[in-house]
């Protein structure tokens, strides 16, 4: 298993090299942008690169798709299992190191700017974000993997799009029920952020998970 | 290596109907004309499309059974798959030494280098030949016991395409306990590389005889309207109206040189043997 795992990740790491290097180059210059003109928070750089790198992550797929390329994974020593693990860990590398890069980016930040603040209630809900990206990464690699070619381009902004229909009907409607709104911000209230933090992070691993299982079922059912 | 036992499988009005063994020590040829179903032999043998019926036995597993390690045996070329055109070539050689542990790195550079493949180059910016030859090279430099070679020779010009066969030769020579099926819609590239020729067309297995059998003992007769009258039928396999009369395809080709002088016996070239069989009647 690992082998496989091996070989698709030295696969991976190199189609970004030679075709993400330019993107991680100019994520890394706007960062620096941002940085130096002080025009945005350490906690937007920090959360800026691990979250494109996660969605870069999944994005490798459509170059497997090109040109019969899953045809010929797959008559290699790589089955479809060794695939989708493959993919995880690598969105999960990407991610981690772009957390990383967004951190260092983050403390440079500081470091220029005495003002800007980066205190340890910032670094915690960084912490949580990391689990967010990896639940998006996740929902990516599984829209990537059921839907292919140009119908995994599409669906992807639908989705996108979908979620934030789905989070501005929830505000509408809370915002005009007063009575809900008090409610939840009582509720909120009596909860510890502690509490949120550990809910969120657990939220995120389960969309994490059921994507991981999705992604591995519809890959199952490929043909190629 | 290799059982395929009443395999079937439907695309449409498209059927594939196959059985083909292929056994240790032997060149198996798969032939037939583009679309006869080839690929999706070879596609079912790997395990990347399902079949409706019969049985596949590879390395003596169903393919969705055989593990990394019974794959790493494969080498493995694809009709128009390969390596993503965004990697280099030197990129696909770090990624071979990751998954194959038997890959041997001297023989791969030893090879690029002699067919002129350019390591430093996008594969994207290969020409088709380059592409051909480079999936090639992949194949055979990880000591793979048993070569899948669907269409090795697509887009390659007569010279390096006589040299791919020879390297063919040369591999099994290397090791004889070692197989290949090779398919290819040209027939001269297997003509004298297989022991076994196996004939594909419409889906289904139309002939297999061992090559030397097909040289030695299959011909085209060239009879006119009286001589086919008066020619005995009982090892005609097919006919086809020609403009100077019939031509017969037989198995039996000395039972007439010696029983009627007087008719012309072609003797039997593999694309000879195909064309009566896929467009003659009977």
């Amino acid at each position: 298993m690992m082998k496989g795992i091996r070989g698709l990740l030295e696969k991976d790491f190199r189609l970004f090299f030679r075709q993400g290097g330019n993107l991680f180059l100019v994520l890394v210059f706007v960062a620096l942008f941002f940085i130096l003109t002080g025009k945005t928070a350490a906690a937007f750089i920090a959360m800026y690169i691990p979250s494109v790198l996660a969605i870069y992550s999944g994005n490798t797929i459509s170059y497997d798709e090109n040109g019969h390329g899953y045809t010929y994974l797959f008559s290699l020593p790589v089955n479809k299992k060794i695939y989708v693990r493959e993919k995880y860990i690598f969105s999960f590398i990407m991610t981690a190191c772009g957390w990383c890069i967004g951190m260092i980016c983050a403390g440079i930040m500081v470091l220029i700017n005495p003002e800007e603040v980066f205190d340890l209630e910032m670094l915690a809900m960084e912490l949580i974000t990391f689990f967010v990206f990896q639940a998006i990464a996740g929902i990516m690699i599984a829209i990537r993997i059921r839907f292919e070619g140009e119908k995994g381009r599409i669906v992807l902004p639908i989705a996108i799009l979908i979620i934030f229909a789905i989070c501005y009907t929830i505000r509408s409607f809370v915002k005009t029920n007063l009575g809900l709104k008090e409610s939840i911000l009582h509720m909120i209230g009596g909860i510890g952020d502690f509490e949120i933090a550990i809910a969120l992070i657990v939220l995120s691993l389960l969309i994490w998970f059921v994507s991981y299982k999705y992604s591995m079922s519809a890959m199952k059912k490929k043909e190629f | 290596m290799l059982e395929i036992k009443g395999v079937k499988k439907s695309y449409g009005e498209f059927q594939l109907d196959c059985s083909l063994n292929v056994d240790k020590g032997r060149i198996t040829g798969l032939v037939g004309e583009n679309g006869a179903g080839k690929s999706t032999l070879f596609k079912a043998v790997l395990g990347l499309i399902s079949y409706d019926a019969g049985e596949i036995k590879i390395l003596g597993k169903i393919p969705e059974e055989l593990s990394e390690k019974e794959k790493e045996e494969l080498g493995v070329v694809l009709a128009e798959a390969g390596f993503s055109g965004y990697l280099k070539g030197k990129d696909v050689e770090a990624v071979l030494a990751k998954l194959y542990p038997k890959f041997e790195a001297e023989k791969f550079h030893q090879m690029c280098e002699e067919y002129q493949i350019p390591l430093d180059k996008f594969i994207k910016e290969y020409s088709t030949g380059m592409k051909a030859k480079l999936n090639l090279i992949i194949a055979l430099t990880h000591q793979a016991e048993f070569l899948m070679l669907d269409e090795p020779t697509a887009g390659l010009d007569v010279g390096a395409r006589e040299r791919m066969l020879d390297i063919l030769r040369a591999y099994m020579e290397e090791e004889p306990e070692r197989s290949i099926l090779i398919s290819s819609h040209i027939s001269s590239d297997l003509e004298h590389l297989c022991d076994d020729i196996y004939v594909i067309h419409k889906g289904k297995i139309i002939l297999h005889e061992a090559m030397d059998t097909i040289l030695e003992k299959y011909a085209v007769l060239k009879v006119s309207e009286e001589q086919y009258q008066a020619v005995d039928k009982r090892y005609l396999l097919k006919e086809k109206k020609e403009f100077f009369g019939v031509a017969c395809l037989t198995n039996e080709k000395q039972y007439y040189i010696e029983n009627y002088p007087e008719i012309v016996v072609e003797s039997g070239s593999l694309d000879q043997v195909i064309l009566m069989l896929t467009g003659g009647e009977r």
